[in-house]
C-alpha cells in the first residue's frame, strides 16, 4: 500500500494540460510556423540522427517480420502480377502507337512540348508515429533541395502525397490519402477533383459535366491543371464502374502507392526552380518530358483545393 | 513509499519506446494497426515514479511524439498527461502481478486512444471516422495487452535494478 500523496499532483496535473492546450492551439493557428514551428524543428533536428540509426537496425527485423507475414500471399500475388503484366503489354502496344501518332502530330503542327529538369532526390523512410497519424517522415530535408510542398512519388513513380514541412536534414511527408487538400487530376479524359475518405485508405473522385459514366480500371493521373503536382503521375485506379447523376459522378479510387510498405521515396522538385538547380546539392536530375506547360493552370484548377473531406 | 528521484531507466524505457515506436511499429503493424509502446511506456513508469515526475514524463513523451509526427504540437501531451494521472490514481489495484498489469495498461491504452480520438476530432487533427476509428479504438489496447504481457517482466527486473526495491509486475 502506498502511502505517499503528492499534493502538487493535480495543480501540476492542471499546468501540464493547460501548456499542453496553449502549445496545441499557437500550433494551429501559426500552421506549423513561429514559436511552436521552432520547438518543433529543434526537436526534430535533434531526434531525427537518433531515429536513422534506429531505423537502420530495426530494418532487418522489419524485414524478416513483413517477410513472414507475406508468405501467405505471394502465391497469389504472383498470379495477380502475371495476370496484370499481360495487360500492360497489351496496353504498351496500343500506347506505342498513339506516342507515335502524337509525334507525328507534333511535326505536323510544329510544337514542342516544354521540358523541364525535376530534380528527384531519393529519400528514405525513418519514421511513423502511430497508428493515429498517416504522415511519416524522411532522411532528407531542406539541405538537400527538399522544401514544403514538394510532391513525393515511391519507387514505382506512383504519386504519394506531398511534402509537409522540412527541417535542414529530415521531412514530413502527409500522403494523398491522408491529406485535406484534393488533388486535380485527369481520369478516362476527363478533369476531376480527388480527394481522400479518410481512414478509410482509398479516395474520392468527382468529376463535373459528363455524360458518360466511369468505368472501373480508369487509370487516374495528375492533371496538367494541377499546380501542386507535376502531370502524369499515376496515382490509382477507379474501383468500380460509376454512371453520372446529372451530370456528375463520385467514383472511388484505390491508390496504386501502398503506404505500408513504402521504404524509399522520391521527392519531385516542383515547380522546378532554376535557382535551386544550381544552389542545392541534387542526387539524381532527370529529364521529364511531361512537366512544365501548366503556368497558366494556376489561375484555373488548382491541385491543391480543400478536399471534399471524409 | 515511492521512489521520488526520476529514474534514468524510466528515461531511457521511454525513449526506447518512442525509437521503436517511430522505427520498428512504422512498417510492422497487425491489419494495418500497431501497438501504442509510448502509452504502455508511461504507464508503466508511473509505477515507479512519484506523481509529478508521471505527469511530466507522459507530458514529455507526448510532445516528443507530437513533434515527430504531423498533428498539432501538444495534442499527444495532453492525451499523455492525462493518462500518467488515471494511472496514478489506479496504480495501486494494477500492482498484484502480470496479468493484472497488462490488463490494467489495455484500459489505460483504451483511455488515451479514446481521448487522443476525440481531442483530435475536436481541433481538426485526426481523419479517423465510423468503423476505421472504432477499429484501430479496439485494436490498439488489445496488441498494448499482449505488449505489456511481453515486456512488462522485463521492465519489472529494469525497474527494481534502477530503484533498489522490488516493482510487482
Amino acid at each position: 500500500m502506498r502511502e505517499y500523496r503528492d499534493t502538487r499532483t493535480v495543480p501540476t496535473l492542471v499546468t501540464l494540460i493547460v501548456i499542453g492546450f496553449l502549445v496545441m492551439t499557437l500550433d494551429i493557428r501559426a500552421s506549423g510556423g513561429g514559436l511552436t514551428g521552432t520547438l518543433r524543428d529543434g526537436t526534430t533536428r535533434l531526434l531525427a540522427p537518433v531515429q536513422r540509426v534506429a531505423a537502420a537496425i530495426v530494418n532487418p527485423l522489419a524485414d524478416f517480420m513483413e517477410g513472414l507475414a507475406d508468405i501467405a500471399d505471394l502465391r497469389a500475388e504472383n498470379a495477380d502480377l502475371r495476370s496484370r503484366l499481360a495487360s500492360v503489354q497489351a496496353e504498351l502496344a496500343s500506347v506505342q502507337d498513339s506516342l507515335e501518332r502524337l509525334e507525328v502530330l507534333e511535326r505536323l503542327n510544329d510544337l514542342t512540348l516544354d521540358e523541364a529538369d525535376l530534380i528527384q532526390t531519393p529519400a528514405n523512410v525513418i519514421g511513423r508515429t502511430d497508428s493515429f497519424d498517416l504522415s511519416f517522415r524522411i532522411d532528407k530535408g531542406e539541405a538537400d533541395g527538399v522544401l514544403a510542398g514538394h510532391p513525393v512519388i515511391d519507387e514505382n513513380g506512383y504519386l504519394v502525397g506531398r511534402v509537409l514541412s522540412a527541417t535542414a536534414h529530415g521531412a514530413v511527408v502527409v500522403p494523398i490519402v491522408g491529406d485535406r487538400e484534393a488533388v486535380t487530376v485527369v481520369a478516362g479524359g476527363r478533369i476531376g477533383s480527388l480527394s481522400a475518405i479518410l481512414g478509410s485508405g482509398q479516395m474520392r473522385l468527382d468529376v463535373f459535366d459528363t455524360p458518360d459514366p466511369m468505368l472501373a480500371g480508369t487509370q487516374v493521373v495528375t492533371s496538367f491543371q494541377s499546380v501542386s503536382f507535376p502531370p502524369g503521375i499515376p496515382v490509382g485506379e477507379v474501383v468500380e464502374t460509376v454512371k453520372p447523376v446529372g451530370g456528375a459522378l463520385r467514383a472511388t479510387v484505390e491508390p496504386f502507392s501502398d503506404l505500408s510498405r513504402l521504404r524509399v521515396v522520391v521527392v519531385l522538385t516542383w515547380p522546378p526552380d532554376p535557382t535551386a538547380v544550381t544552389e542545392t546539392p541534387p542526387t539524381t536530375v532527370v529529364e521529364d518530358g511531361a512537366g512544365g506547360g501548366d503556368g497558366g493552370a494556376a489561375e484555373g484548377g488548382d491541385g491543391d483545393h480543400p478536399g471534399g473531406g471524409g | 513509499m515511492i521512489e521520488r528521484r526520476p529514474g534514468l531507466t524510466v528515461v531511457v524505457m521511454v525513449a526506447v519506446a518512442i525509437l521503436a515506436q517511430t522505427t520498428l511499429f512504422a512498417r510492422v503493424r497487425l491489419v494495418g494497426v500497431a501497438p501504442d509502446l509510448v502509452v504502455l511506456a508511461v504507464v508503466i513508469a508511473t509505477l515507479r515514479l512519484a506523481d509529478v515526475p508521471s505527469l511530466v514524463t507522459g507530458f514529455v513523451a507526448g510532445m516528443l511524439m507530437d513533434a515527430l509526427g504531423s498533428n498539432a504540437l501538444g495534442l499527444r501531451a495532453v492525451v499523455l498527461t492525462l493518462v500518467a494521472y488515471v494511472a496514478l490514481r489506479t496504480r495501486d489495484r494494477a500492482d498484484v502481478g502480470p496479468l493484472a498489469v497488462a490488463v490494467w495498461v489495455a484500459g489505460l491504452t483504451l483511455v488515451g486512444v479514446a481521448l487522443l480520438l476525440l481531442l483530435g476530432t475536436l481541433f481538426d487533427q485526426i481523419g479517423l471516422t465510423g468503423g476505421e476509428a472504432l477499429r484501430r479504438l479496439l485494436l490498439v489496447p488489445v496488441l498494448n495487452l499482449v505488449a505489456a504481457l511481453v515486456v512488462s517482466p522485463l521492465t519489472g527486473r529494469m525497474l527494481e535494478a534502477g530503484s533498489g526495491r522490488r516493482v510487482r509486475l
